[in-house]
């Protein structure tokens, strides 16, 4: 029997049209709609710290959009303590977050006439305001659940060791090996 | 056709009380041992790296398919986990003692039992527990923490913060240390030194926290003990004409059609305080209706173990959480009730926290907080330091809290499945409200003496460190196993560890499960002829 190719396997998939097709993508973890890395970032530079700067920004974009390539569904969850329910990973929304991210650039293009990438810095953020005014949007601690993509780009950025350090203005660390005989000391302060 | 494997040791289970019979008697007997284990192997220390990552990035488990589907229990199961190396692959590596009061309980205070055996019996055990495991530790006073000799290496360093946790402590009254733990301060037994990367629950990936697979690589790399995986043991057998284990019976999970049978001079259970007792119930035949152990109808029962109250208190000091948030400081001045009160006894942990100082995209008034507005929001609530709080406290079990046989749920070999109930003795029933509020009201004295305010505070109502199932005693009509584990029924068979517990302290207490199974050990040796050179002195 002839192999079929990795992209006209998936591209009969999605010719099936439909749930099937879309489940069956998820599982392969190929969104059928991706994630827009320059919207990402043009509202990164709006909802994630300044002091990151511009490369910052785009570290922590690229740093979220290899986690959400990386994401496994359905993977078996660490088991709880104290009880005998086992759980896993579930679907990660990103045709939801996908289409967040498409809504963002319809309003800008109706308001503006341009896309959501080309409007300035102020014109984004009353956009999103806008658009996250009516949700009930959190950091959450697993990104997967976030409601919507804006807060699933900051929870990710919030839960990481870097941000940890530019809120505390120290270098802390944490989860990373370091010294133990240095944790007796004032963690030292964050530089740049 | 039936496969046999004869040993003169058959071990049930390869979890940290396993580990420490096995090395322990290996080390010094000659003696072919065979541990049996149902859960399958774990991944290798060089995996574990990338599996941390993934839990850190993802919360996917890092020791996939550490269970066995088929196996559960109706009821507040401690973990799933049943491998190689059983629920310490993931445990947090925290190693109290109980105090010496904890085998006293009638004779000092008129409530529930003694154990039949003291402090002092099992303090050698202790040591050796802590030298096996690797425990770095702090002196407590002595009057409150007395130990036979110094921990086997020295502290984890107190962090900064908790340096600043423990002086807040003091100006409470209260003396508070570095938490003991299995966790290598220093490089120990071939394994690294902790580098404070914080995963220790659920997994080191360095190795510098002890788990039982440790001893299981370097036993079976010596030889000395066979490790069957993936086989169940579902029966006890007794000879006939004897009270003695002749047989366990069992099968393979990856291949059930073949029956398996162990054969030895010595049977071990150390199937942890569920599975233990869950296997003697098992085990009924018409000689033994009630199952095997069981005359005195206690298999089963007296499950103990200890709840907690913990709160986090906001406090006017600049912490860093993140330096080491699983390491904690820990007192034992609670542990001995005051004269002329009701029975109350409970240790005191104090972490680090970042309660109350987390990020968020909605302030109080439900605005929304956008890049240096989340971040300004974020620092001003990181300002002040939180502290976590914690107090476990006794409970004393009712004959009723236990593991039973539910034949309304079954594996697919037929078997009923266990069901675990807790139940507070009466005396119990009738000292948790007090005993919770007097815990909250010492946390509230705390937050008072540092100028803080507590944030919110919780019981949980699972019972921690779970044990009992087959408590030891004297008397074979109130106890199952006799001070060493040997059940009083049947003279091979001996239940180590968790279930032979008589209460449940009010401390972490897998170094005591390990301390009485290296007591068991000492005894089980004693059938068995020296080596002429023990490999290594502990
Ligand atoms: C997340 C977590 C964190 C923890 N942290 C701490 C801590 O910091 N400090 C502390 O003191 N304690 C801690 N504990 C508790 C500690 O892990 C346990 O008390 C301890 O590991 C129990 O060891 P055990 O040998 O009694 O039993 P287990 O670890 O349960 O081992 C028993 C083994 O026997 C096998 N088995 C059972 N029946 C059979 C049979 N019939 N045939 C074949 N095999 C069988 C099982 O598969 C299992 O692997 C923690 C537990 C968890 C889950
Ligand atoms: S802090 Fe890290 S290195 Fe140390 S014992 Fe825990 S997991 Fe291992």
């Amino acid at each position: 029997m002839r192999k079929m190719s990795r992209k006209t396997f998936i591209g009969s998939l999605a010719a099936l049209g439909g749930g099937p097709a879309d489940l069956l993508l998820a599982r392969l973890n190929i969104p059928g709609r991706p994630l827009d890395p320059a919207s990402l970032r043009a509202i990164g530079r709006v909802v994630l710290p300044s002091a990151l700067g511009a490369p910052g920004v785009d570290r922590v974009v690229a740093s979220f959009l290899m986690w959400v390539r990386n994401y496994h569904t359905g993977a078996e969850v660490l088991h709880g303590y104290g009880t005998a329910e086992l759980t896993s990973t579930p679907e990660m929304p990103v045709r939801r977050w996908a289409g967040q991210l498409h809504d963002l650039d319809e309003v800008a293009r109706a308001t503006h006439g341009k896309p959501f990438t080309r409007l300035t810095v102020e014109a984004r953020e009353t956009l999103i305001r806008n658009a996250l005014k009516d949700q009930r949007v959190q950091v959450v601690t697993v990104p997967v659940e976030a409601e919507h993509v804006i807060a699933a780009l900051v929870s990710h950025f919030v839960s990481s060791a870097e941000a940890r350090d530019l809120c505390y203005g120290a270098v802390i660390g944490k989860e990373r090996c370091r010294p133990l005989g240095t944790g007796p000391n004032r963690p030292p302060r964050r530089t740049s | 056709m039936t496969r046999v494997v004869e040993a003169d040791i058959c071990i049930i289970g390869s979890g940290i009380s396993a580990a420490m019979v096995a090395e322990h008697v290996a080390e010094d007997r000659v003696a072919r041992i065979v541990v049996v284990e149902a859960g399958g192997e774990v991944p290798p220390l060089a995996a574990r790296y990338a599996l941390r990552q993934r839990f850190l990035d993802y919360g996917e488990t890092p020791w996939p398919k550490d269970h066995i589907e088929e196996l559960t229990a109706t009821g507040p199961l401690q973990s799933r986990s049943m491998c190689v190396g059983g629920l310490a692959m993931h445990w947090g590596g925290v190693t109290p003692r109980f105090s010496p009061e904890d085998f006293r309980l009638q004779t000092l205070y008129g409530v529930h039992a003694d154990w039949p055996i003291g402090y002092d019996d099992l303090d050698p055990f202790y040591q050796e527990a802590e030298v096996r495991l690797g425990v770095a530790g702090e002196q407590g006073p002595p009057e409150l923490d007395p130990r036979g000799k110094p921990f086997p290496m020295p502290a984890l360093p107190l962090t900064y913060n908790l340096a600043l946790l423990k002086d807040w402590a003091a100006n409470a009254g209260i003396p508070m240390w570095s938490q003991p733990s299995a966790k290598n301060s220093i490089p120990y037994h071939g394994r690294a030194q902790c580098c404070r990367n914080d995963t220790c629950f659920p997994i080191c990936p360095v190795g510098a926290k002890y788990s039982p697979d440790f001893t299981w690589n370097a036993l079976r790399k010596s030889r000395r003990v066979e490790l069957v995986t993936r086989t169940l043991v579902r029966r006890l057998i007794p000879a006939a004409g004897s009270t003695r284990i002749e047989r366990a019976v069992g099968i393979s999970l990856d291949d059930r059609a073949v029956p398996i049978e162990f054969r030895a001079k010595t049977f071990v259970l150390a199937g942890g305080y569920v599975w233990s007792s869950y296997l003697l119930l098992l085990s009924q035949s018409s000689r033994f209706p009630n199952g095997v152990a069981n005359s005195s109808g206690l298999v089963g029962k007296y499950l103990t173990g200890h709840r907690n109250v913990q709160a986090f208190v906001k406090l006017p000091m600049q912490l860093y959480p993140g330096i080491n948030e699983q390491h904690s400081l820990v007192t034992k001045k609670f542990m001995r009730p005051a004269k002329g009160d009701f029975y109350l006894r409970h240790d005191l942990r104090i972490w680090e926290s970042t309660v109350g100082a987390e990020p968020r995209l909605r302030d109080d008034s439900g605005g929304l907080l956008l890049g240096d507005g989340l971040l300004t929001d974020w620092q001003r609530r990181a300002e002040r330091g939180t502290a976590r709080v914690r107090a476990y406290y006794d409970v004393l079990p009712d004959q009723e809290s236990a593991v039973a046989l539910d034949a309304s749920k079954r594996t697919p070999w037929g078997d009923p499945l266990p069901k675990l109930t807790f139940r507070d003795s009466p005396a119990s029933i009738e000292a948790r409200g007090p005993t919770e509020e007097r815990i909250k009201s010492l946390f509230a004295e705390l937050a008072r003496a540092g100028k803080g305010e507590i944030l919110r505070t919780m019981v949980d109502a699972f019972q921690d460190h779970p044990a009992g199932g087959c408590r030891m005693g004297h008397d074979p009509t109130t106890s199952v196993t006799d001070g060493y584990g040997r059940t009083h029924d049947h003279e091979n068979l001996f239940v180590v560890g968790a279930p032979t517990c008589v209460s449940g302290s009010c401390a972490n207490a897998t170094l005591t499960f390990s301390a009485l199974s290296l007591r068991s050990a000492a005894m089980i040796a004693e059938a068995f002829p020296h080596r002429t050179r023990p490999p290594r002195n502990t």
